[in-house]
């Protein structure tokens, strides 16, 4: 079986801090590979496990992409192909049509899996629109997944429930962080990487629209409406005054 | 007037709530809403729905009793080619991310999903979101198009519209021959235990709490509170706290009268499970976690130093 991977490497959300002065986001923390590709990635190398085939790992991304093209292809990826463009904001219909352009130009990928989200802008539709893209079915939010022959079944999230659904291939899975634990790669796992397969394209080559969807007006921390009071440092000042409110509310 | 175009929400035979969180979209958008409603045996719903919509659309058929992404857009390509809406709007939910982005690229509109807020400044529709794990909120325009599509998260468009009892119009349905999705069944997380979701006092541990050996510091300040412990998803995807103690999205839903968070940094599916809440006390090393901007009381500091200092006061009474 042939499995593309969608990946993607972003800001490292956890460390990102805001500045006071103009309540915008600081850039200046390190990109990683994302949690959920991580997720999806796995996915594939235990499909690949049972039923063979090959990896082919995808990334569009503007500067300073490396790192997570290596961790991919040391989890397990057979090949990569990176997807270049300038940098800046790209819409999320303008990254699925140039990762279904390369899907394409594959001829003979059976399976995509892509995270059902990403960390950074969360906006959840580059694997359906993948999907209609290819002309495709999707199954989104995929906590477990079995492969026999050309179906898959998969059991998908629902908000307070779940449901079970059969999908015939070619198709396009996006996944949880339910569905299963990322491995870490081995050292020689990481310098084997090295040897793996790489192509780089151009954004611009791949004849899209780049005129498409939302741009960003700006980014800023939202202002805190409902904090009566904040304590800082003061442990048991803080601890006095909640009991004192924890009385007063009639709670204690 | 914008013609919005609600795609209703529905799981065995009941109206998911975030159906009326979109009717009320008319009072941030000025506009006729229709609402297209999916199914089998969904009259009582469409009389329900029409209520608060100025038109129904029903679609009975036995293939759409179960959302199926496949079946139902074919259902609703047919509706939107000949209402022609303005938006389209739809759940940020299993169903409405399933079939949001398939729409956006069918009729090539821009779509925002997961928003917070909508608004028309100078003709143009703007919509805000969170990014960056909630820490962010980022204002959006859509570039000029004759539609949009939009996904809401839930929670956060209550402000009511006025009755409106719309028509009920039924239309057919014929579904395409081959189809490659199945509807098999639903998967019910198994109850046990303790209901968190009617518990008064809530004391709710997170990443933060960082070990399993730790969450006896919770039941403990819980029990001085005569409360129960719940969790975030992490605890309890690390099998710190069983799967019917998790507050948010894929957990519970809960309005305690105190919800103390310990070391819960507040993604959104959580927030959207417990901002409802009385009171809610949020502990926090980060200053910048999310679970600030709906907390009524915050501290920036270490559980590990705060809740033993609660714990201490309360039994000295």
């Amino acid at each position: 079986m042939h499995i593309a991977v969608g990946v993607k490497q972003v800001y490292d959300v956890d460390q990102i801090k805001i500045d006071p002065r103009t309540l915008e986001p600081v850039y200046d923390v390190p990109l990683k590979l994302d949690d959920l590709s991580r997720n999806a990635l796995e996915e594939a190398i235990r499909i690949k496990e049972i039923t063979g085939g090959k990896i082919t790992v995808i990334i569009l991304n503007g500067v300073k992409i490396g790192e997570a093209v290596k961790e991919a292809l040391a989890m397990g990826g057979d090949e990569a192909k990176i997807i270049l463009s300038e940098g800046g904001f790209l819409d999320t219909a303008i990254t699925a049509s140039a990762i279904a352009e390369v899907i394409k130009s594959l001829k003979d990928v059976d399976l995509v899996i892509f995270g059902h989200a990403s960390v950074d802008t969360y906006t959840g539709q580059t694997g359906p629109r993948v999907a209609e893209i290819l002309g495709v079915p999707v199954v989104t939010q995929v906590r477990e997944l079995r492969v026999n022959d050309d179906v898959l079944t998969a059991i998908r999230d629902l908000e307070d429930s779940l449901e079970e659904v059969e999908i015939k291939l070619p198709c396009v899975i996006t996944v949880t962080n339910e569905i299963n634990e990322p491995r870490l790669p081995s050292l020689s796992q990481i310098l084997g990487a090295r040897k793996k397969p790489v192509e780089e394209l151009e954004l611009s080559d791949l004849g899209i629209d780049l005129e498409r969807g939302i741009e960003i007006l700006h980014n800023r921390a939202p202002r805190v409406e409902r904090l009566k009071r904040i304590y800082r440092d003061d442990t048991d000042i803080a601890a006095r005054e909640i009991i004192s409110e924890l009385k007063k509310e009639g709670i204690i | 007037m914008k013609k919005i175009l609600v795609v209703a929400e529905h799981r065995k035979g009941e109206i998911r709530p975030v159906t009326f969180e979109m009717l009320n979209l008319s009072s941030s958008i000025p506009g006729e809403t229709t609402c297209v409603i999916l199914g089998k045996d969904i009259g009582g719903m469409a009389e329900e729905i029409s209520k608060k919509a100025d038109r129904v659309i029903m679609v009975q058929h036995d293939s759409l009793e179960n959302f199926n992404s496949e079946l139902y857009w074919v259902a609703l390509e047919e509706i939107i080619k000949e209402e022609n809406p303005d938006i389209i709007a739809l759940g940020h939910t299993a169903m409405g991310m399933e079939l949001a982005p398939f729409i956006s690229e069918r009729i090539d509109a821009p779509l925002a999903t997961d928003i917070v807020k909508i608004e028309e400044v100078n003709g143009k529709i703007h919509v805000h979101k969170y990014v960056f794990s909630n820490k962010i909120l980022a204002e959006l325009e859509l570039r000029d198009s004759d539609t949009y599509v939009i996904t809401i998260r839930q929670g956060e468009f209550k402000e009511e519209i006025d009755d409106k009892n719309g028509e009920i119009e039924e239309r057919s349905f014929t579904p395409p021959g081959s189809i490659s999705k199945r509807f098999i069944e639903y998967v019910e997380p198994e109850e046990v235990g303790v209901d968190i979701s009617k518990a008064d006092i809530i004391v709710s541990v997170g990443r933060g709490i960082e070990d399993e050996g730790n969450i006896e510091l919770a039941e403990e300040l819980a029990e001085a509170l005569n409360g129960v412990v719940a969790g975030s998803r992490p605890v309890i995807d690390s099998g710190w706290l069983p799967k019917e103690r998790q507050v948010g999205i894929s957990g519970k839903t809960v309005k305690p009268k105190l919800y103390l968070a310990l070391g819960i940094s507040g993604a959104f599916q959580h927030i959207v499970g417990m901002k409802d809440s009385e009171l809610i006390i949020a502990i926090n090393r980060d200053p910048e976690a999310p679970i600030f901007q709906v907390a009524h009381y915050g501290v920036v500091g270490d559980i590990f130093d705060v809740v033993p200092e609660l714990i201490e006061r309360l039994k000295k009474g």
